[in-house]
């Protein structure tokens, strides 16, 4: 994910400090500093300024995207109109989970006790079902995220990918690169206008964007950077760290 | 709050033990009391990374990273939907990011003179051309007169 890992801080100063930091493989921080109120806060490259990102979970749209431009034309000038309005970078992710079948076959049975006597069969087998079937076949699920930075707009390029003479302006000092919002409170706000702004934009196309809170951000990060221990343990921690039913 | 601080080390030669993180953690506590003396750092964090010259290994999961390059000026809608469709527990991350048409239509140029370039190089050197060249050089013939036309989009991706 985006500001995720960052080359340690370099040890010294100027270009030969900045060039060193990057170039590095040998030696890496996750620099989380924090999550609160949707934002998680990286430490970057440089101490004084930090990195703040928010994600967004999205959901649609109804058709598929081969289906789309037949099924929904209005769809496609959406995703349009929210490109050419982007006025800063943003990371799409799309995540391969493990399908969470107990989750799955616990919504039907909860559900089952609602139906009537013959429909409420109909879901317990089902249930059933789905959790002596669905483990075996591996299935997966895909969730789509939007990380959006609170840097400022001139950072146009991923770090690792800006044209070369914008690197190496960067290393001489001479160009703007990242430019990082050092105060907490402006980089919270950036984030919500553009949340905002993305939400209104996708919903149009439609596609529902929600905003992840802490607790989702902090999992959403620990699947990331921990895939093999993203189990329930750890989710329990995590929502007990949050105050938070699991 | 800090995440515990990793210090990766590159082995000389492949080892044939068993599983072994090389990485050692060190913690960095925090004067939060919102995340309990870096609690949050014990949940989040990995355990170890390695890195090695084409993976990682992430709490002994392994993981290659590709970066998607040659991609075509245009697709249809959908493009993306067998890679992320596919039975593979892979993630595909797209960056999008702002960019005047005019740098855009600039790098297409000083591509376009690029690639004839290294098609005369296979001609004068005896090798069969390219046909992945040729096609670039085809496209990129047309894509400037596009930015004429105000066309070319008005940002840049990347996919991974």
């Amino acid at each position: 994910v985006t500001g995720a890992t960052r080359a340690a801080p370099h040890r010294g100063h100027g270009a030969w400090g900045a060039r060193r930091a990057r170039a590095s493989a040998q030696e890496t921080t996750l620099d989380l500093l924090w999550v609160h109120d949707g934002v998680a806060c990286f430490a970057g490259v440089r101490a004084d300024c930090p990195l703040y990102r928010a994600v967004l979970a999205l959901e649609g749209p109804a058709h598929s995207p081969r289906a789309l431009p037949q099924a929904d034309p209005g769809a496609l000038a959406g995703f349009r109109a929210v490109l050419e309005g982007l006025d800063h970078p943003l990371q799409a992710l799309v995540r391969a989970e493990p399908f969470d079948v107990p989750r799955y076959a616990g919504r039907w049975e909860a559900r089952a006790a609602a139906l009537p006597t013959p429909l409420a069969g109909l879901a317990r087998d089902h249930a059933a079902w789905a959790r002596r079937e669905l483990p075996a076949l591996g299935l997966l699920a895909r969730r789509a995220y939007l990380v959006i930075p609170a840097d400022d707009p001139s950072a146009a390029h991923p770090a690792g990918v800006a044209p070369i003479h914008a690197r190496f302006a960067r290393w001489m000092g001479r160009g703007p690169g990242r430019r990082p919002i050092a105060d907490a409170g402006q980089a919270r706000a950036t984030l919500a206008e553009r949340c905002a702004r993305l939400e209104s934009a996708l919903g149009a196309a439609g596609v529902r964007a929600a905003r992840l809170g802490d607790l989702a951000l902090s999992r959403l990060y620990r699947a990331c950077w921990g895939p093999s221990q993203a189990g329930a343990s750890r989710a329990r921690d995590l929502a007990a760290l949050f105050g938070s039913p699991s | 709050m800090r995440l515990p601080r990793v210090h990766l080390e590159r082995t000389v030669a492949p080892s044939t033990a068993a599983f072994r993180p090389r990485a050692v953690v060190e913690r960095v506590p925090d004067a939060s009391a919102r995340w309990r003396d870096g609690s949050l750092a014990d949940v989040v964090a990995p355990a170890a990374i390695t890195i090695e010259a084409d993976h990682l290994v992430l709490d002994g999961q392994f993981a290659r990273v590709l970066a998607l390059v040659g991609l075509p000026p245009s697709a249809d809608a959908g493009w993306l939907e067998p890679l992320v469709a596919a039975a593979l527990p892979a993630e595909v991350s797209v960056f999008v990011a702002p960019a005047e048409r005019g740098q855009v239509a600039g790098q297409l140029a000083r591509r376009h003179v690029r690639l004839p370039s290294s098609l005369g190089l296979d001609v004068a050197e005896g090798r069969p051309a390219n046909p992945d060249l040729v096609a670039a050089e085809e496209q990129t013939a047309r894509l400037p007169r596009l930015a004429t036309l105000a066309i070319l989009p008005r940002w840049r991706s990347w996919l991974w």
